[in-house]
């Protein structure tokens, strides 16, 4: 989806926090969302990915206000609300007061079943058209060609495994495909590149 | 006409508390289960990427088993699971700093580097790492030469990098241990190398 989570080259954000502190946890709520996720995993609830997809669904205005804990937290509640796990009235009860929650879920993203596959060195394009499901292509390399580099064992389709049984989601191999930052930037000047892990359905030959 | 203000949103401690107490209330959560996954990630921090890089220093078999099947050769030191699934390590040289980021959330390799770092999951670095990756180097503290290439890697599938910086001058004859001690969060990540001062 064209969520603000999709934030790869966006403007306007300003200094790297100087301050740079390597703990991951500083309250003990913190790792409560990443905590039912796991559990949610293990008990095949949900997968990661339709964790991720409720984060982006997150209001844009939360989702920007919230801190990163917090944007888990409402995610993965979200998920156990819309699996009928628990309920918005139940939530609120407990926590005495308004539990925001994720917008809910649109129409998935189907992977494409007949592919040619890739292999290392060929030359590639994203595919362009952006989808309102869960998709793991940033919108930074939509239609810029690149080169393959890798290939990473197949995984589940992410627009299939965020919207319904995770286990169903296509099994499809991921590339790492480099793009050459003067190709994806106008005002770059270095000689610098960025390598995206593109499933295989976001591919065309170039 | 009487107005009605919305109810206030409830604290963060108070929904996550509510989360846990729902899902206790249904049975949900097997005993322990909380605290166990605590351990688990007690136990995923950086000194065990730095341990696997400290290897590859001293070992060259090691670290061609590393570069052909990163997560065969973490798991020869005990390091793999949730998040670590294919593990991918990228060899720094000299001319060439390779640098990791998520620009879509946060995916890290939790089992080598550990929990993501608040920094790394900032709207900053994920917006301008791929963008400006020199820039944003240099202004945590890396300031790399034109003739050092930066690649950056983006998280966005199932695969987990590591870095493997390059052994620094002044540690010849030190051991693994010694090794280790020097090879940061930071470092494997990528927005720093590894110094004989550090």
């Amino acid at each position: 989806m064209d969520g603000v989570h999709d934030m790869g080259g966006m403007h306007g954000f300003g200094p790297l926090p100087q301050e740079r502190d390597n703990r991951p946890f500083h309250a003990d709520w913190e790792a409560s969302g990443y905590v039912f996720a796991l559990l949610a995993s293990q008990k095949k609830l949900f997968s990661f990915d339709g964790g991720r997809h409720a984060i982006e669904r997150i209001p844009v205005r939360d989702y920007m206000n919230m801190s990163y804990y917090e944007r888990v937290l409402t995610g993965v509640a979200s998920m156990y609300v819309e699996r009928g796990v628990v309920t918005r009235e139940e939530l609120e009860r407990l926590a005495g007061g308004r539990f925001p929650l994720s917008n809910p879920i649109g129409p998935g993203q189907a992977a494409l079943r007949e592919h040619r596959g890739f292999d290392v060195g060929d030359a590639v394009r994203v595919r362009t058209g952006s989808t309102s499901g869960h998709t793991r292509a940033p919108g930074y390399v939509h239609g810029k060609a690149g080169v393959i580099v890798g290939v990473a064992p197949s995984a589940h389709f992410p627009g299939e495994a965020a919207h319904g049984n995770p286990a169903d989601a296509f099994l499809e191999p991921t590339y790492h495909v480099r793009f050459e930052s003067k190709d994806l930037w106008a005002e770059v000047a270095d000689e610098s590149s960025v390598v995206v892990d593109l499933f295989q359905s976001y591919l065309v030959a170039a | 006409m009487t107005l009605h203000a919305p109810p206030a949103v409830a604290p963060i401690e108070a929904r996550a508390k509510a989360l846990e107490s729902a899902l206790n209330a249904k049975g949900l959560i097997p005993e322990r289960f909380v605290e166990e996954t605590h351990d688990v990630f007690d136990q995923w921090v950086p000194e065990n990427g730095a341990k696997v890089v400290a290897r590859a220093w001293v070992d060259d078999a090691y670290r061609a088993r590393l570069l052909k099947d990163g997560t065969a050769a973490c798991a020869e030191l005990g390091f793999g699971g949730a998040e670590g699934g294919f593990i991918v390590a990228l060899e720094n040289t000299p001319t060439l700093q390779n640098v990791i980021v998520c620009t879509l959330c946060s995916c890290t390799a939790w089992p080598v580097l550990g929990l993501p770092p608040d920094w790394y999951k900032s709207f900053e670095y994920r917006s301008r790492v791929v963008r400006e990756s020199r820039q944003v180097l240099r202004e945590m503290g890396l300031d790399l030469p034109l003739e050092v290439k930066i690649q950056v890697w983006d998280t966005t599938a199932e695969t987990r990098y590591m870095v493997l910086p390059f052994r620094p001058e002044g540690t010849e004859g030190w051991t693994e241990q010694q090794l280790a001690r020097i090879v940061s969060k930071d470092a494997l990540i990528g927005i720093a190398r590894p110094s004989a001062r550090s």
